[in-house]
């Protein structure tokens, strides 16, 4: 069995820890399992299959794939019973990264999802647009500090603008903090890559500044072999990261339409 | 409406790239589109280009 965790008895059982933490972990250290989960509260039981940290497949009931791992993801007091990944759940049914998954059920219980720490430490404003003709505002309400909020419905809204655009060009695609890479969003995601290209962006970023070169601008682009490229965005506290294959792709339309239409998208779920 | 708050983010994005342009939505509250519904107003330009300076280091000299 290709997992390693601290297990409350020999079979594999672990009791009162939070589902959605805990997939977190799986997801970060990328194991491949077969979890079954109990929630004595509702005396329900279902299968979540993950292979190398990705969610692959879902049962809960007469649910399955997304629909499945959404239900459980919003039980609580759950047992967890970590099991050998079967065969025959290899195939990948599910699209969303298990940490954006979380996210999306957080969303639709309307819980406000903070971005992290350091964003929501930074001196923010909050501008009112209606100022009457004169200019004056409340300069006491412009200068208070806000919590920064994200929009997750606006951000998968946002992913399926890219999708629509790209289309079949589209290989890969998350969204993933600048602190961790961990994904939060994304399509065929991918959190190993996420995690990787996290820190050679700020790998580059490091060689720019110590070499006095001007600084990052809007993005990078990674020629690789077969016609594909590997696009990074940073965008303050998070950064995006897209394979694409140039020949199925007009990248032309993704530089200068598909990008600032995807970006003024992400900018609209961290504003509200 | 909007066309000059507008051209401070294309600035911004310009200068300081996504980065810059994340900070600033993120610091205002506000994104190019919301601005885009919004009155081209002194005090609104003056305010946000002051955030702009702030975000990139930088005043934004050559706006007008």
């Amino acid at each position: 069995m290709n997992v390693g965790f601290p297990s409350s008895d020999d079979k594999g059982l672990l009791r009162g820890v939070t589902l959605s933490n805990f997939l977190q972990l799986v997801e970060m250290e990328g194991n491949t399992c077969m979890l079954e989960i109990s929630c004595g509260r509702i005396k329900q039981k279902g299968f979540l299959f993950i292979n190398g940290g990705v969610l692959f497949d879902a049962e809960c009931g007469s649910l399955f794939g997304l629909g499945a791992a959404k239900e459980m993801i919003k039980w609580v007091d759950v047992e967890i019973l970590i099991r050998e990944l079967p065969k025959s759940k290899m195939v990948r049914k599910i699209d969303e990264s298990l940490t954006s998954l979380i996210l999306l059920v957080l969303g639709e219980e309307k819980t406000a999802f903070v971005p992290d720490e350091s964003a929501s430490e930074m001196e923010i404003y909050d501008i009112d647009l209606n100022m009457d003709k004169n200019g004056e505002d409340n300069e006491k309400q412009s200068n208070t500090k806000q919590e920064t909020t994200m929009d997750v419905q606006k951000l998968h809204e946002t992913i399926e603008v890219l999708k629509k655009d790209v289309g079949d060009g589209l290989l890969a695609t998350d969204i993933f903090g600048a602190a961790d890479g961990q994904s939060i969003a994304g399509h065929n995601t991918q959190p190993k890559a996420s995690a990787l290209f996290n820190k050679l962006t700020d790998f580059i970023t490091d060689a720019l500044t110590g070499s006095g070169f001007p600084a990052l601008g809007k993005y990078y682009i990674m020629d690789l072999v077969d016609g594909n490229m590997v696009i990074v965005i940073p965008m303050g506290s998070y950064r995006w990261g897209m394979l694409v294959n140039g020949e199925k792709t007009q990248m032309g339309l993704l530089l200068n339409i598909v990008i600032p239409k995807i970006i003024d998208g992400f900018e609209e779920a961290i504003t509200g | 409406m909007g066309k000059e708050l507008e051209r401070i983010f294309d600035i911004v994005a310009q200068r300081g790239g996504f980065d810059a342009r994340m900070e600033f939505a993120s610091r205002t509250g506000l994104s190019k589109s919301k601005v885009a519904k919004a009155k081209d107003t002194p005090d609104l330009k003056q305010k946000l280009l002051k955030i702009a300076a702030e975000v990139l280091g930088r005043e934004i000299n050559d706006f007008d």
